[in-house]
């Protein structure tokens, strides 16, 4: 059986101070701490490319578990915010730059914020399919590419991350059914505009769909694998905000310590931020854990985690 | 079609959910923004609202449709 053995993770450690910016975005501290919840925000380098924020993810993945990187058969990388302007794909890019043997699988998909349930679902599938024993799924979505500096509406909000989680046997966790869903029509909740190359966000909408959307599939899921909320150890919800993490917890009638916000720090690092939590609560013993990635696309997914016995 | 005291109870309901205070005395005319609900509480209020209403409110936006005065003249437009 394979599943998440380890988990590896960059954030850069240039941070914005959002409370320095209360002024020039007529906002206060108290909407900073309270509502959005982001404090700061990592930035990445100028000259770093998205490749190389795997880089450093792999590299703190190698620091704290044995595995060799000629063992690797499968590399994933999610990111819309790929090196260059995608061709070729980043993961071949990343290849090369891991000096991994050209046997490897690699390649890239474009999800935004549902992406690690998505890539855990097909690394899984595709390793399984191939009888692959380790790959790597990559997240990495430097949103700092594509953000306008005036925009009071994503600048306080996202953050540059990446990590790299390793499936491989005798896991950690194995991942139990999952449920997928797509609304395309309401694409242009969150976009980069073609004319400008810069993000563009509704936050209304964005908040409107995860609070009716994203509970209904979370109650699906739990449905489809025979488990109740009681049973759930722990409920990683996408970092989305403060605002919406807690709303979530609410909608589902859960207990505030069971759905952590922990994106203080970073911002919404988008397909990072469900892994970066899980990163943290990896080795602490939960029987169950449930992920919930939603956003742009709009797309939405949820899977369990079940701790192995192996 | 929704009287005007229906939509000011959904609103103090919602108001009292979102802001968590049990004390919500805002009139008719009173901005939502005046009354101390920032650009995130808007989206939470039109939540509650829409859940106590049994309405759809995707395309209205708080703080144009600002008061229960004009959100009750809205949603009538809508629901007529």
């Amino acid at each position: 059986m394979i599943g998440i053995k380890a988990i590896g993770s960059y954030v850069p450690q240039n941070f914005i101070d959002n409370y320095k910016r209360v002024k020039e975005f007529e906002t206060d501290a108290s909407f900073i701490r309270d509502k959005i919840g982001f404090e700061s925000l990592s930035r990445k380098s100028q000259h770093e490319e998205t490749s190389d924020l795997c880089v450093k993810a792999f590299e703190d993945l190698l620091s704290h578990t044995g595995v060799e990187a000629g063992s690797i058969g499968c590399i994933v990388v999610c990111t819309q915010n790929p090196d260059g302007t995608g061709l070729p794909q980043t993961s071949a890019i990343l290849q090369h730059k891991l000096r991994l043997k050209d046997n490897v699988a690699a390649f890239d998909i474009s999800l935004g914020c549902s992406g690690y349930i998505y890539g855990l679902s097909i690394l899984k599938a595709f390793m399984s399919e191939n009888g692959l024993r380790k790959g790597l799924l990559f997240t990495a979505d430097p949103y700092s590419k594509v953000l306008d500096p005036a925009d009071r509406n994503t600048e306080l909000l996202f953050g540059d991350a990446a990590t790299c989680t390793l499936i491989s046997e005798q896991p950690e966790y194995i991942m139990l059914k999952s449920r997928f869903a797509t609304d395309g029509s309401a694409g242009n909740s969150i976009f980069v505009d073609k004319a400008t190359s810069l993000l563009s966000m509704k936050g209304k909408d964005i908040f409107m769909f995860s609070m009716k959307k994203v509970p209904a599939q979370i109650e699906e899921c739990l449905a489809d694998n025979s488990l109740e909320k009681e049973q759930i150890d722990i409920f990683i919800f996408h970092q989305a905000s403060k605002y919406i993490v807690d709303n979530l917890t609410k909608s589902l009638g859960l207990p505030a310590e069971k759905a952590p916000f922990l994106a203080r720090k970073t911002g919404n690092t988008v397909s990072s931020s469900i892994p970066l939590v899980l990163r943290e609560l990896l080795f602490s013993g939960y029987q169950h854990i449930l992920l919930s990635g939603f956003g742009v696309g709009l797309s939405w997914a949820t899977t369990i985690l079940k701790k192995s016995d192996e | 079609m929704y009287t005007k005291e229906e939509v000011k109870k959904a609103v103090c309901d919602g108001l009292r959910e979102v802001l968590k205070t049990d004390d919500v005395t805002i009139g008719e005319d009173e901005t939502f923004e005046n009354y101390g609900v920032d650009s995130l509480d808007q989206m939470g209020l039109l939540l509650e609202i829409e859940k106590r209403l049994k309405v759809e409110l995707g395309e209205v936006d708080l703080s144009i449709v600002n008061t229960i005065s004009l959100l009750h003249i809205s949603i009538n437009e809508k629901y007529q």
